[in-house]
Order: structure tokens, then sequence, then C-alpha cells
């Protein structure tokens, strides 16, 4: 089976703020899988390691063959991300102003490189599946506006999750991160921990 | 086109949509333009024609640091939608950096419109206008450079950025004013060279920025 996301140790301890302890996740394409972190935050940057947003300060990751600290561009490209809440920025509204969402479709097409028709049509499909268009909803369809190797789901709802996985290729492999309070705990393949 | 220069061109477009904030330095500049510069016109060579000036290009160059440093623009710059696309730094830097420099020539926009509804009046206007005019077109994008490395960074570094802005962009645009043709000409070299290492020194600010906000 290929390979999509190996992390071995991988961390997060930058000097000055909390970040993530070293946890390990293996994924091969078509499996799905979850990082269980004892903080909201933790889960996040969590979730942006795995996607190659981040870089890890310790341990190894790798997407397919890519290490995103050598190669985030051919890393970046076999990924789907969903933020939490659909948020891609720090304010509850973006600072620009944003007519409709077509244009949004359409600059995440030119930022992936995907033909603007196709991403229309495949942003379509997820919203219908949604059945309406909250962040979250939208923020599925940008990561599904092309084929990705794995996605990655950053604390987004377990009905929405299902939805998504509905609508990603049987080879997309699929990782979801989650916090809660309690000690934490792993998922199929894989154990995590967090501070 | 290829895939980074589409990418560039979405993100210019995306930039571009309706901010408030930079038409403010432009309002600014038309006042300089059409009420205190031909104010001092017949003084020119006087200490408070020169103040007038210095004024001028505080302003400018300052509000272009603020507007470049404000809070808006970081959480633009430091959005998962750039961060998670399969960009370089520099192509992100490259396409980060043209609204900033655009917006930033708003100020000597405005300062030119400014002296030219001032010569409709028939006021009078200070001599070497279209040396005034290009040398606040060399500061300014500079100005903005510099502050967007600053926008990824926080606290005594944000603030340093700030200073090195508006330092930058005060000297070009002096030594540009005050200076004969040969000083304009060296300090058009000077703003190329500041530019370039600017964006270059952004360019790999992003490339190296973990963005951890959550």
């Amino acid at each position: 089976m290929l390979r999509v996301l190996r992390a071995v140790d991988a961390a997060f301890e930058p000097p000055r703020t909390a970040g993530v302890a070293p946890f390990s996740v293996a994924l091969e394409a078509g499996e799905r899988g979850g990082l269980t972190l004892p903080s909201a935050a933790a889960a996040s940057i969590a979730a942006r390691l795995a996607a190659g947003i981040v870089k890890i300060t310790g341990g190894t990751l790798f997407i397919g063959d890519y290490d995103p600290r050598i190669q985030p561009v051919q890393a970046k490209r076999m990924v789907g991300f969903v933020p939490r809440d659909g948020r891609f920025g720090d304010a509850p509204r973006e600072p620009i102003l944003v007519p409709d969402l077509r244009a949004v479709v359409d600059f995440h097409a030119a930022l992936y490189e995907v033909e603007r028709d196709v991403a229309r049509r495949a942003a379509a499909a997820v919203l219908d599946a949604f059945g309406g268009q909250s962040d979250l909803a939208v923020a599925c369809a940008l990561a599904l506006i092309r084929p990705v190797a794995l996605l990655v789901l950053d604390q987004v709802p377990a009905a929405a999750e299902e939805i998504v996985a509905g609508l990603a290729g049987e080879r997309t492999a699929i990782l979801t991160t989650r916090w809660a309070a309690v000690q934490p705990t792993a998922h199929r393949a894989l154990a995590a921990a967090g501070r | 086109m290829t895939g980074g220069s589409r990418a560039t061109l979405a993100i210019v477009r995306w930039q571009a949509r309706a901010q408030l904030g930079p038409w403010v330095p432009a309002v600014a500049g038309v006042l300089f333009g059409l009420s205190v510069l031909p104010e001092y016109a017949r003084a020119a060579g006087s200490l408070p024609y020169a103040l007038a000036l210095a004024a001028m290009v505080l302003m400018g160059v300052a509000s272009s640091a603020i507007f470049g440093l404000r809070r808006s623009a970081t959480i633009e710059l430091t959005s998962l939608r750039y961060y998670g696309a399969p960009l370089y730094g520099r192509e992100l830097a490259r396409a980060h950096a043209i609204m900033p420099a655009l917006r930033s020539l708003l100020f000597a926009l405005g300062v030119g419109a400014g002296l030219g509804i001032a010569a409709l009046l028939h006021r009078d206007l200070p001599p070497g206008v279209p040396a005034l005019l290009v040398a606040l077109a060399l500061g300014q994008p500079v100005v903005a450079l510099i502050a967007l490395s600053g926008c990824l960074r926080s606290g005594s570094a944000r603030a340093l950025y700030g200073l090195l802005a508006v330092g930058a962009g005060c000297a070009l645009e002096s030594a540009a004013l005050f200076g004969g043709p040969a000083v304009l000409a060296g300090t058009a070299v000077a703003a190329v060279v500041a530019g370039f290492f600017a964006l270059r020194a952004f360019g790999e600010t992003l490339a190296r920025y973990d963005p951890v906000w959550t």
C-alpha cells in the first residue's frame, strides 16, 4: 500500500509558546485515522503539522515521500486541509471583503492550479452534500476542489467528516484531529500525545 | 501563464478588493498638494518650506508604515489559505508585495493630484514638482516592503521593522528631495536595491514562518 502520511515522534516545541509533544501516526492510501490531543490549540497545530503548513521541530514527518521542511510545495500538492470552524484567518471575519462564494472558489483554484470550471463543479457538489454554505462547508468544498492523497481535518464535527469522507476519493487518506481534556487516546494505527 | 503567475495574479486581485484604510494617505496627500505646498511655494528654499516638505515626507512614510503594519494586514498575511497552497516563499512574497507597494504610491498620487488641482486653480506651485513626486514614489514602496516583514513578527521586533521602514523611507525621500539631480539618480538606485533586499528578506521570512495562531 502507498504510505501517504508517516510521522515518527513528530513534535512542534517552539521556545516561548505551547506546542505539540511528540506524536506518531501512519496512514496509507484510503485509510482514516485520528489524533486526539489535550487542547484545541494543540489539535490545530498538529493538523497543520500533518498538512505541511507548520514545520516540525523534532522527529520526522513525511507526506508521501516528501519532507515538508525540504520539499514543502511537493508535499502540499498532496494535501487538502480543512481548518477548524472553516476559519482560514486569525479573525472571525477576514479583512478582505469577498463578494461571493464563486470568487473564493476561483481564488483557491488559482492557488492550487486547478481549472476554474473543475473547481466550481467540485465545490458545488460538496456544498450540495452539506446543504448550505456555512464556513465549514465552504472550507470542505475548497479542500476538495481537486483530488488529494491526504485530507487533514482540524476538529471537524463527525457528521461533516462523514460527508467529506463520502465525497473524497476511495484512495484518499483522512486524518482528523480532535481534543479532549483527558489523557490522549490513539485511534487507528497511531499514538498521540500533546500538551 | 505558469501556475505561479496565475497564483500571483489571483492573490493581487484578491487583495485589491475593497479596503477603506489605504485611501486615507491618498486624501492626506491631496491636502498637502492642494493646500500646504502651494502655501509655501513663494518661500521656496526657506526654512518653513523645508519644514513643510519634511512634514509631507514624514506623513507619507508614517502612513505607509502604519498601514503596512496594521492588524488586518497581519491577518491577511498569516491566512492559512496561503500556507496550505503549493507555493514557494518567494512566490508568495512577490504576490503579497504588489498591492502594498501600489497602495503606498497612493500618497504620492494624492500629492500629485493636489498639485494638479492647485495648478488648475492658478495657485503658485513649488519648484521642482516632478522631482518631488519622483522622490515620494521612490521611498513609499520601500517602506511598504520593509513593513511586510514586520507583519509576521510581534513585540519589539515588529516595532523595530516599523522604525526601519520609516527610517529607510525618510532617508530615501529626503535625499531625493533635498539633493540635486545627481543625488536623485543615486537615490533611485538605492531605492531599487533596498526594495530588492526587503522583498528577498520577506520571502525568507514567509518561508520560515509557522502560522500557529489558534
